[in-house]
């Protein structure tokens, strides 16, 4: 489960501060998919980024698979990325390891067997349609298939919850509508699944939940929803 | 599982456990530091053994001698002797009645040894001659001896044995200052090419953190870099210790007769621990240092 209670964050850039959330409040239950839109600055990502504990609020309540994340203990952050699956907007693969290990990184630093690995990497690599790209080096990749890496290594841990940023960014159509198929079929697993876009054509096709956020306020939180 | 499957899983442990880009150039002059500062403690060390142990064997300086009276009659003199022999802080006891005296007189003074031909009767007393298992309680040993009963007197160099000590213990503290100096050096050294070999690694460390590694476990790869350094530093520095010894300093001593260089195996082990202590403390202290100070989260 996900509470955002009344959460601000300003950005202390170079250019002075800069309020990018406002009042965000917002709660999404277990087994839900939602939407999370808004045009490009909205506030996607840092939303993502707050979730994830990357950037802490500046006031607020967030609360994310049972840690509450501004009074949590630093120490207590590993276990709170491990209960979930993310996708980047930029996919973050390290560009050294080949695919089978930068699926199987994110079970290493959970300390799983080897054995564990060796079968479970696999399964995910046929999962998201990369069985037969193991042993590439990430730049060799498409966007889409980078971006199907990402994934698979989200789910590598068998997550509660998957918060997917712009996972459709670098698709074509055909390919974002099977990314939505496939994130579908997650979320019918039982998965948690939070998906940050701008793609008003795919939020209204999916009909789901929709919280849309303009410049860092939420506007609407509608379900079976639309986007004009 | 197949073995090309195999292959492909081992592989990845390898580079994911251990530093995936050795930072090479760095990592070899860490090394070269480490090694050339163990050469130095080594060398130090081993002159500062040697001197040790001749200063131990130079005869005067630990020898006590012990006089029965007189009149001690050969009863006295055996019970003296099991005394002393159970004495504390005596290495050896040796007895010498006054006829071996005159002969170890003559053959030391030569052609003063003479002397003795002008007495009638042999002039020299019995005595027990003996020597002390740690040189620094000679004075306390001395006085105890002379509390002892059937001991008419006890004599040694009391000067010669305060030198000795002197130059031990300048040596030792000496010897602690340069182990101190050459270990923040290489640990310095070594600090520095883990931050270089983090900075490379920024962009994993930084995805390591997002995926859940804690940070004992992104720690891990930069501790057991610093461990290899000190490892293979400490080995390689024995290796050319060992040539720079048995090539070097043996035979430079080993000329020099009364020096008498202690040999190589009896140092062979101590010296290895202490290599191996060094490079591994200043490795894993380096790659602490460094992970601390640039590893915050
Ligand atoms: N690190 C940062 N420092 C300063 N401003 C930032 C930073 N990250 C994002 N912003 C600003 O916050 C706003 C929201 O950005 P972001 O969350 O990335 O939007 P979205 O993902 O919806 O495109 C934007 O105006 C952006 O410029
Ligand atoms: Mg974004």
């Amino acid at each position: 489960m996900i509470e955002f209670k009344d959460v601000s964050m300003r950005y202390n850039g170079k250019h002075g501060k800069k309020r990018a959330l406002d009042g965000v409040t917002f709660t999404i239950n277990d087994g839900e998919f939602v939407f999370i839109t808004g045009e490009s600055g909205a506030g996607k990502t840092t939303i993502t980024k707050l979730m994830i504990h990357e950037e802490t609020a500046s006031s607020g309540e967030i609360i994310v698979n049972g840690f509450n994340l501004l009074k949590m203990k630093k120490r207590e952050i590993p276990y709170l990325r491990r209960s979930m699956g993310i996708v980047f907007q930029d996919y973050k693969l390290i560009p050294t390891l080949t695919v089978f290990e930068n699926v199987a990184f994110a079970l290493r630093v959970t300390g799983a067997p080897v054995k564990f690995i060796r079968n479970r990497v696999p399964y995910m690599l046929d999962l998201v349609g990369l069985a037969d790209k193991a042993n590439v080096y990430p730049p060799e990749l498409s966007g889409g298939e980078q971006q199907r890496v990402a994934l698979a290594r989200a789910l590598v841990n068998n997550p509660s919850l998957l918060i997917a940023d712009e996972p459709t960014g670098n698709l074509d159509p055909r390919l974002s509508t099977e990314m939505m198929y496939l994130l579908d079929k997650i979320n019918e697993k039982g998965t948690t699944v939070v998906i940050m876009t701008h793609e008003k054509a795919l939020v209204n096709a999916m009909q789901k939940r929709v919280i849309a956020i303009k410049d860092g306020v939420v506007i609407s939180d509608k379900s079976g929803g639309y986007v004009i | 599982m197949s073995k090309e499957e195999k292959k492909v899983t081992k592989y990845s442990w390898g580079r994911s456990m251990l530093s995936t880009k050795f930072n090479k150039p760095m990592a070899i002059v860490s090394v070269s530091v480490l090694i050339i500062c163990l050469i130095l403690l080594g060398t130090f060390v081993l002159v500062s053994m040697n001197i040790s142990s001749y200063l131990d064997r130079l005869g005067e300086a630990n020898v006590v001698r012990v006089y029965p009276p007189y009149t001690a009659t050969q009863s006295e003199v055996y019970d003296l002797k099991t005394t002393l022999e159970s004495f504390e802080n005596v290495a050896s006891v040796r007895y010498v009645p006054k006829e071996e005296g005159a002969a170890e007189f003559r053959e030391a003074y030569n052609e003063y040894g003479e002397i003795m031909d002008g007495f009638e009767e042999n002039p020299l007393p019995d005595k027990f001659v003996l020597t002390l298992t740690d040189l620094t309680k000679a004075s306390e040993t001395v006085e105890k001896l002379q509390q002892v009963e059937g001991v008419e007197q006890v004599t040694w160099s009391a000067d010669a044995t305060r030198t000795i000590i002197t130059i031990k213990r300048v040596l030792e503290i000496a010897g602690g200052a340069i182990v101190a100096i050459l270990a923040v050096i290489s640990a310095f050294i070594i600090s520095n090419t883990i931050r270089a070999s983090m900075q490379s690694r920024r962009l994993e460390i930084g995805i390591m953190r997002l995926v859940g590694a804690k940070n004992s476990f992104i720690r891990k790869p930069f501790i057991i870099e610093g461990l290899v350094i000190g490892v293979i530093g400490s080995a390689i520095a024995y290796g050319i210790e060992y040539l720079i010894y048995i090539y070097g300093m043996q035979k430079l001593i080993g000329s020099i007769e009364i020096l008498k260089p202690i040999p190589f195996s009896e140092i062979a082990l101590p010296l290895a621990g202490a290599f191996i202590l060094v490079g591994v403390l200043t490795g894993v202290l380096g790659s602490i240092i460094s992970v601390r100070k640039h590893l915050k989260v």
